[in-house]
């Protein structure tokens, strides 16, 4: 064997051997192509392309509202103006079959991951006091349900969230970690905002990155809207070719509802004429707008909630106020958002930005009692109705303030605000819990401007839509960990054809206790009755699993004609697909509200009592 | 069936269909052991225990300091006060056969990961100009080597880096990432220095955790000590009983040697002797406090190397002042490392904390030229002699300062500073690169205070030792990623017993051509002719491949007895064995200095470049 030879043999063994090791070296597994031999002269180098999103790849932002119903925003009927929400939804399209689950955290589990809350445990939330130890209910985001952001991350782009995350664990969230479950943990660069699921707007319970940080005493929104118009300069300075994804999920308009008067005043005196005049006035609007099928039917009020003409002046009054507070929380969040928008057309940007909105992450709020609520926590000793419209009344001042820690508005307005759907947030039964609207806009990439679409569709679908717009497969690995199949359907077929039939077909809902499913425009529901719209959290009240409704939404979208006596089997049908699809995503066992306030679930040695565990679902800042 | 039975067989089928998939729920797989029914009264929770460290285990502290030689800190008898690492020291053992890789970014990634640098793709640097396209090259410290700080974030730890990281590669080092190789990639949950090799000490190009920050003026290692502390603190308000590792790495004593006149100005004529007579002082110290072996014998000045009253007293003046601000600056280090000490004193976690300190991650460096250097790169154009000392004359004032951006002292110190050994940082072959003192220090582990080891040991055993004192089992996989087996030997088997015979026996050493190969006491060596210290870099003499010594250094441990010729067989036995270390380690090829400076290195991806003045070093 000569000098070479012995050279050429070496050479070969060697690039045997670090085949298989440098699999992992980048982070999509690209086998090495180099040749190793002693020296450079006997060599050839090799490098990995550098990871890179899809040639001409658009920035994607996702906007996440809180708390919205339906009929709230104008874009949707609502007599709230929401002019950035108008621009977006003129020039890129309005799909009004939209849903989420609910409530925030298993809405927002399912988004970032594009599966069903059940199958990435979230089905309750990643509170102490509303997980337990079953795989649908943890609270823990396996990494074998990657999120959006990893996906993304892990395909050339920069990834941000600000405002609410909602998804950590209270036992992670301190400053000592782990941060596996915090957004960083989950994918994302940079994160600015809360981790639990409400907090005070001027004393938030802040956290950049790894830790926590002190507000600076501005309105959340505005803090979050700057830091992420701030992450994005920054990054296009540093990389001004490489694509970013933002999550922008304001604690707006969750409660505590906190504006600055500058908001709220402008609408002095709008809503004096009352929850029902409103409900008819959007309902009209709706129609006009064509965001509601043409055949839907204002339903009655709902029980409990009574009539605004029958309401004593002095409650009249305090609501209204309520109301007025909310609307300018609603339309300063617009604003926010505009100076989002405003910030990358002036950047440049825009054209390639690819903007979807869910204007809320579930129906409008049943957590502000039937006389509204200023400072009383939400857990809190319940009062009579009377005395709490006294209370109230004689802080009717404060509402809206930075003294409004639990300001939310009553149960009326939130039925309103939900217009034309029944019921509210948590009724996982009802659409008045689950049906948001959604905004999809890219000026380069949608050629209809102002569209509608009516495909049926859910939160778990805007990861696979956005994949598919975006020109990336979802990965079956994400550095090394198998990947559970995305559950959510792409919308990419419905974009450039408004009348393309619904891919999405059956879809489970559930949140403790209330529960329905919705097969192919029947849907088959089953309400769970709690003490939220009284106020009277610790009244648990009889349930009969029996009590099955059945709608068929084609012909009567808005649920008032229950169809559960006249088609029984279908109904069976229902029910059993139900528990079907239950098991398949590890919903089981069906925890329950009754369940969770009477603490019968996380009871771990070491765990918090309720009553203090409770605290860490509403955290302020500390140190204050 | 009865509706009972019905769901027992329903529990039972999800039971099995669950199994599988929490196994990745935790950090540590648990399989899950709850039983799920239809409702919750048919069903039992169950939680993985959480991750947390073993009973009582100690916080970690590593220090690394950055080009200090072996015969520098008055801790292993050089003539520079290290009050701080003599009371550690006091307190705990010096280990005295200590060895890194004759280079930073090696050092860092072999210590980090507990693997030889070219297993972890870190032969050179991460820096474009000194990585290239192979797998011992690439300069990307691989998922399937976890850092110290992933093993420990996920047993239980916080973990936290500050100061010099040095192996995240240059095209990933702005703020749009990626991040995989950047600290809080590789396990840290929080980090606050710069990515870089070398950067101004007052300006330096300033990072923490994700994204670049603005330095406030004050001296890096004052910033990132109180940093650490801040870390620390916070830490233990959020979780008082989780333990924290912390890696503290100053710039200190890389260039540019930067320091307030208050540290440079206390060794005022304390030089004035010379290099000469500091190397013999150094020499008996070190005997004196048995941190050489007794058999050692001072070795001649290294070629190159004017004796010192052989200097003009213009020369003698501006070495001298080289030398004062040198000390200045360890001495300033030693400071920096107190007040941590002292915090970690003041809260009460300094019992219950281990701490390792490696006093240089290769030896004194010879990168400042045999005049020195203020603010004249390494790379720039060569200037001759007597120049470049007229230069650096006019600007004896601003060494140390601000402007002294590359600060630097000349090799006749950096030879005195590595006594009893031979040549320089980069030189991989020699004891003077490679053979750096290392404090290990734990009130509540270790009972020898004041004990000194001779172990032979590297830097790679210190993440063995640290797993097996903290009581923590090297993972096999991290969060899913097969790992690489750890390459270190650790070193808990000798800290109650000096006597205990070397478990590591065998070492490569390779940096850019230079190269050697440690066996059982017997050393084979390799220099690469590299005129760095002549300044003339890029016109290298060629290498002759066959000029390997030999040395047996149970004999001869400053290297100074050539046994080549008398031992052709055994030189004949290393040579061999150090091919076969390259080729299980994935080190060739043999990629030298020359290939470096002929820019025969490229990125397949990048336009190439010529290696631009500072390189290595960014500031802003």
């Amino acid at each position: 064997m000569n000098e070479k030879s012995i050279l050429k043999a070496l050479t070969s063994t060697l690039i045997l051997a670090v085949s298989a090791r440098l699999s992992l070296h980048a982070q999509s597994a690209q086998p090495y192509q180099g040749v190793v031999g002693r020296t450079l002269a006997d060599s050839k180098e090799w490098w990995p392309e550098p990871v890179k999103a899809p040639a001409g790849a658009p920035n994607v932002v996702w906007i996440l509202l809180d708390d919205v119903g339906f009929g709230a925003a104008g874009t949707f009927g609502g007599l709230i103006d929401t002019p950035t929400f108008d621009s977006l939804a003129k020039n890129g399209l309005r799909y009004t079959n939209f849903h989420t689950c609910a409530i925030c955290a298993p809405t927002r589990a399912a988004l970032l991951t594009g599966r069903n809350s059940a199958t990435v445990h979230v089905s309750g939330f990643s509170h102490t006091i509303m997980s337990a130890g079953f795989p649908g209910w943890d609270g823990r985001i396996p990494s074998t349900d990657g999120t959006i952001a990893e996906i993304l991350r892990d395909n050339g782009y920069n990834t941000f969230a600000v405002g609410k995350y909602g998804v950590t664990p209270d036992e992670d969230a301190t400053d000592a970690g782990p941060f596996d479950r915090w957004p960083t943990g989950k994918g994302f660069d940079h994160f600015f905002g809360f981790l639990g699921s409400q907090t005070d707007q001027y004393k938030p319970d802040l956290v950049e990155d790894q830790s926590h940080v002190r507000p600076d005493g501005r309105h959340l929104s505005d803090q979050i809207t700057d830091k992420a118009i701030f992450y994005i300069d920054r990054q296009k300075k540093a990389a001004p070719d490489k694509p970013f994804f933002l999550y922008y999920a304001p604690g707006a308009t969750h409660a505590p509802h906190q504006v600055d008067r500058y908001w709220s005043d402008q609408y002095k005196g709008k809503f004096d004429k009352g929850w029902d005049v409103f409900r008819e006035e959007v309902f009209e609007r709706q129609k006009e707008l064509g965001v509601i099928p043409a055949n839907a039917v204002l339903p009655d009020r709902n029980p409990d909630i009574k009539a605004w003409d029958k309401l004593t002046p002095e409650e009249q009054k305090l609501y209204a106020r309520f109301m007025e507070v909310y609307a300018g929380y609603l339309t300063y969040t617009d604003f926010e958002v505009g100076r989002l928008i405003n910030h990358l057309k002036e950047i440049g940007q825009l054209d390639n930005t690819l903007v979807f909105i869910s204007i809320g992450d579930n129906g409008a709020s049943k957590e502000g009692t039937l006389n509204g609520d200023i400072d009383r926590p939400l857990f809190g000793k319940p009062l009579s109705e009377q005395d709490n419209i006294d209370y109230n009344l004689k802080k009717i001042g404060e509402i809206g303030t930075s003294a409004a820690t639990e300001g939310n508005y009553p149960l009326g307005w939130a039925q309103a605000a939900n217009t034309p759907y029944k019921f509210w947030k948590q009724d996982a039964n009802s659409e008045g819990g689950t049906h948001n609207p959604l905004i999809v806009y890219w000026p380069k990439g949608i050629k209809e401007k102002g569209g509608i679409r009516t495909q049926y569709s859910h939160v778990i679908d805007l990861l696979p839509t956005t994949l598919d717009l975006v020109g990336i497969k979802a990965p079956e690995q994400i550095r090394g960990i198998k990947q559970d199949p995305i559950e959510g359907t792409s919308l990419a077929y419905s974009i450039d054809d408004a009348k393309a039939p619904t891919r999405h077909a059956v879809q489970y809902y559930y949140i403790f206790g209330s529960r329905s499913i919705y097969d192919n425009g029947w849907k088959a529901e089953l309400a769970f009755p709690t003490g939220f719209t009284k106020g009277r959290l610790d009244a648990s009240q009889s349930f009969d699993e029996n009590a099955w409704e059945l709608y068929n939404l084609n012909e009567d979208p808005t649920e008032r004609i229950d169809l559960a006596a006249k088609y029984p089997k279908k109904l069976t049908a229902l029910k059993a697909e139900f528990e079907e699809q239950a098991q398949s995503h590890h919903l089981y066992p069906y925890i329950t509200w009754d369940d969770v306030l009477n603490g019968r679930i996380h009871r771990t040695p070491g765990s918090k009592p309720f009553a203090e565990a409770v605290k860490d679902v509403t955290k302020a800042a500390e140190n204050q």
